[in-house]
C-alpha cells in the first residue's frame, strides 16, 4: 500500500516535460492559474522583478491608475497603520534562512475604499555571491473573509468573557447578599423567639388567649428560622467547597439512613427492599450521601399511599455514565410532567399535604450535579414514584 | 460554683440585654462587662491587666461585628498571649448556620465551644458548669 502511494507521489513530482520549452509552458500556465499574486523581489534593486498579477488589479485599480501612483504605489495601496510593520517585515527577510517560509497579514485599500486583508508568504529565492539575499519569492492572497471571520470570532469571544466575568461578579454578590440577609435576619429573629419565652415566664397567670398568642408567636419564629436555615443550606450547596469523595457502599449508606428514620419506618409499617448486587458502590462524599438517602426515603414515607403499606425498593445497576441507583415507592405518585418542575424546584412542593421544606430534592439535584451526577423522576399518579440517581462509579475515580 | 466576671462581646444591643438578664437571673456571676466589638474587648482585657484586676473567666464572643469581628479578636488574643494571663474560656456565639464558620471556630485552640445565640438559662448554667470542670480545682477562682 505504502509502495503504491510512493510511486504516485514520485510520478506527480516528476513533471512530464519533453523539453525545456514544454517545461516553461507548464510553469507559465501554473502561474496564471494561481490565485493571488506571485512575485519575485530583488533586494539589490528594491523592485519587483516579476509578478503574475498586479496588486493594483487585485485591489480593483486600472493599470493607468497604478501607473499614476508611480513610486508611491505601496504607500497609496497599503493601510497607513500597517505600512511600518510591512517595512520591518521586508527588512527581516534579509536575514531569513534558506528553505524557511515566513508570512505576514496586512491591510490594503481597494479602489472602492474598502479594506482588503492580504496574506503574503515569502521564502529566499536566490543569494548573491557574498551570501546576501538577492531575490525572494512570494505569494500574496486575499484573506479578507478569513480574517474578518476570525476577528469577529475574537470579538464575540471577548464579549462572552466579559459577560461571564460580569455574571460571576453578580453571582458572588448575590451569595454575599444571601449570607448577610440570613445572618442579619437571624439575630433579631432568635432574639424575638427568646423574648417570647422570657415574656411567658414573666406572666404569672396568663389568660388562655395570651398563652395561645405566645405559642403562635413561637411557631412563627420557628417557621422563619427554618426558612432561613434552608436558605443558607441552599447557598452552601450551590457554592460551598466541594467535599472529598469516597467509595460509598450503597447498602451501608441505606442502612445508615434507615437507622436514622427507624421511628418513621416503624410507624408507617414500611418495608424497605434493597438490591445493590449489580453495582454495590459509588463515588461520593460520605456525609452528603447519607443525608441524601435519608431525604429520599423520608420523602417516600411522607407521600405514601393511605390505602397501602409503603414498600420502598432501592436498586443499583451499571450504566453508561457510571452507576444508576433507583429508589421506587408505591405511594401517591405525581402528575407528570406538570409536577416535574415543582419536584426539583426551589421552595416548591408538588403535594399540598403534608408539609415539607421544599428544598430537599432541589439540594439533592444540585449536590449530584456538582459531583458529576444527575437525578430524574418518573411516576404514575396514584401508583408509584421512582427517582433515578446517577453517580460516578468507583473505578472511574481518576476521570 | 460562681464565677466572677463575664465579658460579652457583641454589637447587638438586644442580644446583650437578653444575655445580661439570663446571666443576672442565673445568680452565678458577680459582674457582666460589655464590649461592642473585638477592639473594645481587647481594651477591656488590657485595662484589667494594667490595673492588675482579675480577668473575666468567661468571654461570650460574637462572630460578625462591625469593626473588629470575632475571628480577628481571636487572632489578637493569640498574638498577645492573653490565654496565659488568666483562667479564661471563650465561647463563640453566632447565629451563623454556615458549616464553615462552625469548623473555623472549632479549629481555634482558644475557643472552648460554639453556641447559638442567644444563650438560654439552661445553656448558660451548662457553660458555667463546663468552666468549673475545665479548670483544675487549684486554679479555679473562688
Amino acid at each position: 500500500m505504502q509502495q503504491i502511494a510512493n510511486s504516485i507521489d514520485a510520478q506527480a513530482l516528476r513533471a512530464p516535460f519533453k523539453d525545456e520549452f514544454d517545461a516553461i509552458q507548464f510553469y507559465e500556465q501554473i502561474v496564471s492559474l494561481v490565485p493571488g499574486i506571485l512575485y519575485i523581489y530583488n533586494h539589490k534593486h528594491e523592485t519587483n522583478e516579476y509578478s503574475n498579477n498586479s496588486i493594483g488589479a487585485l485591489l480593483g485599480y486600472s493599470p493607468e491608475e497604478v501607473l499614476e501612483m508611480g513610486e508611491n504605489v505601496l504607500p497609496n495601496l497599503i493601510h497607513p497603520d500597517d505600512l511600518p510593520r510591512l517595512g520591518r517585515y521586508f527588512a527581516s527577510l534579509k536575514s531569513l534562512d534558506d528553505g524557511v517560509t515566513t508570512g505576514i497579514e496586512y491591510r490594503a485599500i481597494a479602489s472602492d475604499g474598502s479594506t482588503v486583508w492580504l496574506r503574503s508568504n515569502d521564502a529566499i529565492f536566490q543569494r548573491d555571491t557574498d551570501g546576501e539575499v538577492l531575490r525572494h519569492i512570494g505569494v500574496s492572497n486575499d484573506v479578507t473573509e478569513q480574517v474578518t471571520k476570525s476577528l469577529r470570532l475574537a470579538e464575540i469571544n471577548k464579549e462572552l468573557e466579559e459577560r461571564t466575568a460580569q455574571l460571576e461578579r453578580s453571582n458572588a454578590e448575590l451569595e454575599q447578599l444571601a449570607y448577610i440577609a440570613t445572618h442579619d435576619l437571624k439575630v433579631p429573629l432568635s432574639n424575638l423567639s427568646h423574648l417570647v419565652e422570657m415574656l411567658e415566664e414573666e406572666l404569672e397567670t396568663p389568660s388562655q388567649e395570651a398563652t395561645e398568642a405566645l405559642g403562635w408567636m413561637q411557631g412563627a419564629c420557628r417557621q422563619a428560622n427554618e426558612k432561613l436555615a434552608a436558605l443558607v443550606r441552599v447557598a452552601e450547596v450551590r457554592s460551598g467547597e466541594l467535599n472529598p469523595r469516597a467509595v460509598i457502599d450503597l447498602a451501608s449508606a441505606t442502612q445508615k439512613a434507615c437507622h436514622a428514620l427507624s421511628c418513621e419506618i416503624a410507624e408507617a409499617g414500611a418495608r424497605i427492599e434493597i438490591d445493590f448486587s449489580a453495582a454495590p458502590a459509588v463515588l461520593f462524599p460520605e456525609f452528603e450521601i447519607s443525608s441524601m438517602f435519608e431525604n429520599l426515603i423520608s420523602n417516600a414515607l411522607r407521600y405514601a399511599h393511605p390505602a397501602r403499606r409503603p414498600v420502598i425498593t432501592l436498586q443499583s445497576r451499571k450504566c453508561a455514565h457510571g452507576v444508576e441507583m433507583c429508589i421506587r415507592d408505591n405511594g401517591r405518585g405525581l402528575s407528570l410532567p406538570q409536577d416535574a418542575e415543582k419536584v426539583f424546584g426551589l421552595f416548591k412542593r408538588a403535594h399540598v399535604h403534608p408539609e415539607g421544606s421544599g428544598i430537599a430534592l432541589y439540594i439533592i439535584r444540585k449536590m449530584l450535579e456538582r459531583y458529576g451526577g444527575s437525578i430524574t423522576v418518573d411516576s404514575s399518579k396514584g401508583e408509584w414514584t421512582e427517582f433515578a440517581l446517577t453517580f460516578t462509579a468507583p473505578e472511574r475515580a481518576g476521570s | 460554683m460562681h464565677i466572677n466576671k463575664v465579658l460579652l462581646v457583641d454589637d447587638d444591643d438586644i442580644t446583650n440585654i437578653i444575655h445580661r438578664r439570663v446571666i443576672h437571673k442565673s445568680g452565678l456571676v458577680h459582674e457582666v462587662l460589655v464590649a461592642k466589638d473585638g477592639q473594645q474587648a481587647l481594651d477591656i482585657l488590657g485595662d484589667h491587666i494594667d490595673q492588675a484586676m482579675t480577668l473575666p473567666e468567661l468571654i461570650l464572643l460574637d462572630i460578625n461585628m462591625p469593626g473588629m469581628g470575632g475571628f480577628e479578636f481571636l487572632e489578637q488574643y493569640a498574638a498577645r498571649n492573653l490565654a496565659t494571663r488568666g483562667q479564661m474560656i471563650i465561647v463563640m456565639l453566632s447565629t451563623s448556620l454556615l458549616r464553615s464558620d462552625h469548623a473555623r471556630a472549632e479549629a481555634d485552640p482558644n475557643v472552648y465551644s460554639f453556641s447559638e445565640k442567644p444563650i438560654t438559662a439552661d445553656g448558660f448554667a451548662e457553660l458555667v458548669k463546663g468552666y468549673a470542670a475545665n479548670m483544675s480545682p487549684a486554679a479555679a477562682s473562688p
